[in-house]
């Protein structure tokens, strides 16, 4: 089925506010205008009425309802594809509020909206995104197609080529939801423990198979250790019947060894046996020389209960004399107190005999410096009398001393008189009398005046002898309280000569009480010690003596047990042993206890990790699953990449073959002959690589890259050699090319010949729409194309119905 | 016309026959790629999705559900 526009009517979308209606030339139709007049829209139109929405719209470079004219309030376009039998008519309403209609008309059918779109898109099988790239065909997409980045350009011949479902492919395969699942369930493995958990669960086994080796091992060691302890404990009730009749007898022996044993069996053993009435003459003796002692100490009455015993009853006399020797011991115990009494006494007598001697030493030696002082005093006073005397004359003294103190004066007033008178005698010869006022003129007629110094010489005299008196006296009333203390001293000393004397009395009696305690206790020591060796010796006789007898008995009491067949070693024998398997029996049970209780614990533990390791084992297989599931989709996508790569190549291949015989044609500058599009990968497994353009040079047949080399308008020719090789190589329902003023930028050559290819070779495989604003291309194509002038259609009246849609130029 | 690819069948047995000679010695992964690219080719992206969710359902132990689904 090859469908092709047969008509087009459009009303009030973008640049037409009227109605217009375009018939459509089998093979090549031309629509020429200046920018503005409409061209794109025509072309627009087309791509709503089929798909709803145009390519700006569709970027969102605008909104639908601005597809709407500014003065209408809708827009309608109506499309008629014809397809042999196979056509049907397009009606597509927009209103301004952007609502839209779809209607249909298929023969007799009319479908409206969703049923509608879904036909157009049965019959066209072609989305808007290939329609653009390859039914409509800009100047904008061939410079995309030869401008964009690598990455974007390998996207849009990816498209072209119909690789974008390998690129889709091959993002979806990316495993990311698998990867998670890999992920949990490796955390799943890793939180139960993993392969550790397998270890620990064969050491458990091999430790339960251990445990109950030796359980089962223990479980018969212990049945047959009580087997035995029956046969014994059988054995054991028979002996202790046999025990309990010959039990009085077994009891006497038993009392026997322990008396033996008491005696100091095994010493006494050892010793000869010993005459009884040696025993008794040496008992006697012992009972004559304790008696002796009692009396030495005192004990009368003791010594008389003592004779009064038997000899014979040796255990008594023993047991009595050892009373007795206690006492005696005891006694001189006593007297040793009593010894280090006295000796105390001694020597705190002694001590004060000492201090008494030390204070009466201490007051001699005062009393010798006292009788110096008496020996002084008595020599003063035989000097100058007592201190009595002496206190008078010293007050005799003073009284002299007082007149010749009043005898100085007047003498000494006396001479000075005479001086003066003397005196006035020289120097007047005359004088008058001081007493009788008479006129003196003879100083010999004076009378005689005693000289001052006898007076004073006198003084001196009886001042010395004064100070003399005061000394003497000062001493002695220093002297006569030592002589008061000497007196107390001697008084003293007296007594304390006394008290010594006797003191030193008393000590020589006290010595002398010692030492014959002393000589006393000597001699009692020594007869109790004496006593205490005879009395061992006579103690051990009676052991002998008591051994012999018992040893004898005991024998009669084994001979009468043994004749009753009891057998006390067998008995002891099974008893110890009997002992002895309790004690294995018990430990074994109590160990099985243990095992047992760790047996449990094991097997709990066992029976856990059996549970983990069945979750485990789900859990691994579920991963190893998902992990090869993983791996193979890692594969796939390899693969899908390799597989890309592969097509690439193969589509291009052709791809540069068809555009080179296309691309020869249209490039007229004749300086490169052909185009190749190679896929050049970065080398390494995986990558897609990139699409490079490459041109022939024709001068020497080398390729060289298309976007140093070429010119911008060459570079559009060969992007629109590529595409129309395209679509050459892959046959759409829709046989239609329409080429938007695809190559403006190039010389009117190019465009000629373009529009020549066009007319020719191409229109006879596809229905083409050429829009163009050259006039000559219109001009050169009028012949072979249905020509139509923007210009003068968009003139005509809004309002007219049928518009005049052939016009050639 | 699918819903899954606009393409004519011969890319897809293009693709195939790239992908056979790839993974000839991958046999599981072999057929894993035509499950997947059968899935593309009926049903597109959403075919490829179900596809993989029905495949990792029976890995991942919901097996049944898997049959189910895929029954």
């Amino acid at each position: 089925m090859k469908l092709k526009v047969k008509r087009i009517e459009v009303e009030g979308f973008r640049a037409f506010p009227g109605r217009l209606s375009i018939e459509f030339d089998e093979r090549l139709t031309v629509i020429y205008g200046p920018a503005g007049a409409g061209k794109t829209s025509i072309v627009r139109a087309l791509e709503f009425a089929l798909f709803g929405e145009t390519r700006e719209v569709n970027a969102r470079l605008m909104r639908k309802e601005d597809l709407v004219n500014d003065f209408c309030e809708k827009a309608r376009v109506v499309v008629i594809l014809d397809g042999g039998g196979d056509g049907f008519l397009v009606e597509r309403v927009l209103t301004k509020n952007g609502i839209s209609r779809l209607k249909v008309t298929a023969g007799t059918s009319e479908l409206y909206d969703d049923v509608a779109e879904q036909y157009i898109q049965s019959k066209l099988a072609l989305l808007q995104e290939d329609f653009n790239w390859e039914i409509a065909v800009g100047h904008q997409e061939l410079q995309a197609l030869v401008h964009a980045s690598s990455s974007l350009r390998d996207r849009i011949l990816d498209g072209l080529l119909g690789l974008t479902d390998v690129r889709r492919l091959y993002r979806e395969l990316s495993g990311k939801e698998l990867k998670g699942y890999l992920k949990a369930l490796r955390d799943e493995l890793a939180k139960l423990g993993g392969e550790s958990v397998l270890s620990r669960y064969e050491e458990l086994k091999t430790r339960y198979r251990q445990v109950v080796v030796e359980r089962d091992a223990l479980v018969s060691e212990l049945e047959q250790l009580e087997a035995r302890k029956r046969l014994l404990d059988e054995e054991r009730t028979l002996l202790q019947a046999r025990a309990r009749e010959a039990s009085a007898l077994i009891e006497e022996k038993g009392r026997l060894q322990a008396f033996l044993q008491s005696l100091g069996d095994e010493r006494l053993a050892r010793m000869p046996a010993i005459d009884e009435n040696y025993v008794r003459e040496y008992a006697e003796k012992f009972k004559k020389e304790v008696s002796e002692a009692l009396e030495f100490f005192y004990m009368i009455r003791e010594a008389e209960i003592l004779k009064g015993l038997d000899s014979a009853n040796l255990s008594e006399l023993l047991k009595v004399s050892k009373e007795l020797m206690e006492k005696m011991k005891n006694y001189t115990i006593k007297m040793e107190y009593e010894i280090k009494d006295i000796n105390n006494e001694i020597k705190r007598l002694e001590n004060y005999i000492n201090d008494l001697e030390d204070e009466l030493a201490e007051l001699e030696s005062k009393i010798d410096e006292l009788e110096q002082s008496k020996i002084e005093y008595d020599m003063l006073v035989s000097k100058f009398g007592d201190s009595a005397n002496i206190t008078k004359r010293i007050a005799q003294i003073e009284v002299e001393m007082k007149a010749l103190q009043s005898e100085e004066s007047k003498v000494r007033c006396a001479r000075d008189l005479q001086e003066s008178v003397l005196h006035q005698i020289m120097d007047q010869g005359t004088a008058t009398c001081p007493v009788c006022g008479s006129a003196i003129t003879d100083a010999e007629a004076l009378p005689k005046v005693e000289p001052v110094e006898a007076i004073r010489l006198k003084r001196e005299k009886l001042e010395r002898t004064l100070y003399d008196l005061r000394e003497v006296e000062r001493k002695l009333r220093r002297l006569e309280p030592e002589l008061r203390l000497l007196d107390d001293y001697e008084t003293r000393k007296d007594s304390l000569s006394k008290a010594l004397d006797e003191r030193l009395e008393e000590l020589h009696e006290l010595r002398a009480s010692a030492e014959e305690l002393e000589e006393r206790l000597r001699e009692a020591k020594r007869r109790v010690t004496g006593l205490l060796r005879t009395y061992e010796q006579l103690d051990n006789y009676y052991k002998r003596l008591r051994y012999a007898e018992l040893q004898e008995k005991l024998k009669k009491i084994e001979s009468e047990i043994r004749e009753l067949g009891y057998d006390e070693s067998k008995l002891s024998r099974v008893t110890s042993e009997i002992n002895e398997l309790d004690r294995k029996i018990s430990n074994i049970k109590g160990r099985l206890s243990e095992l047992e209780n760790l047996e449990r614990q094991l097997s709990e533990e066992i029976y856990r990790l059996e549970v983990i390791i069945v979750n485990l084992k789900s859990i691994k297989t579920r991963e190893e699953k998902v992990s090869n599931l993983y791996r193979s989709l890692m594969i796939v996508r390899a693969a899908l990449l390799d597989a890309h790569v592969g097509l690439r190549q193969k589509f291009t291949r052709r791809l540069s073959e068809v555009a080179s015989r296309i691309f020869a044609k249209l490039e007229t500058s004749g300086v490169y002959d052909a185009v190749d599009i190679e896929v050049q990968s970065t080398g390494s497994r995986g990558k897609r690589g990139h699409y490079v353009f490459r041109v022939r040079r024709k001068f020497d047949g080398n390729y060289v890259p298309a976007f140093t080399r070429l010119s911008d308008g060459q570079r559009s020719v060969m992007a629109l050699s590529i595409l129309l090789a395209l679509r050459q190589l892959k046959p759409r329902n829709l046989s239609v090319i329409i080429l938007d003023d695809a190559i403006p930028n190039v010389d009117e050559e190019t465009k000629l010949a373009l529009a020549r290819f066009l007319a020719g070779e191409v229109g006879s495989a596809f229905q083409v729409i050429l829009t163009t604003q050259s006039k000559r291309v219109a001009e050169e194509l009028n012949s072979m194309a249905k020509v139509y002038s923007l210009e003068k259609i968009k003139t005509v009246p809004a309002e007219t119905t049928s518009v005049r849609t052939q016009e050639h130029v | 016309m699918t819903s899954g690819s606009r393409h004519d069948a011969s890319f897809f047995s293009d693709l195939e026959e790239l992908l056979k000679e790839l993974l000839k010695e991958r046999p599981e992964a072999l057929r894993l790629a035509e499950k997947l690219l059968k899935a593309y080719r009926e049903r597109g992206v959403r075919g490829v999705r179900e596809e993989l969710k029905l495949l990792i359902e029976e890995a991942t132990g919901n097996e049944a559900k898997g049959q189910e689904n895929r029954g």
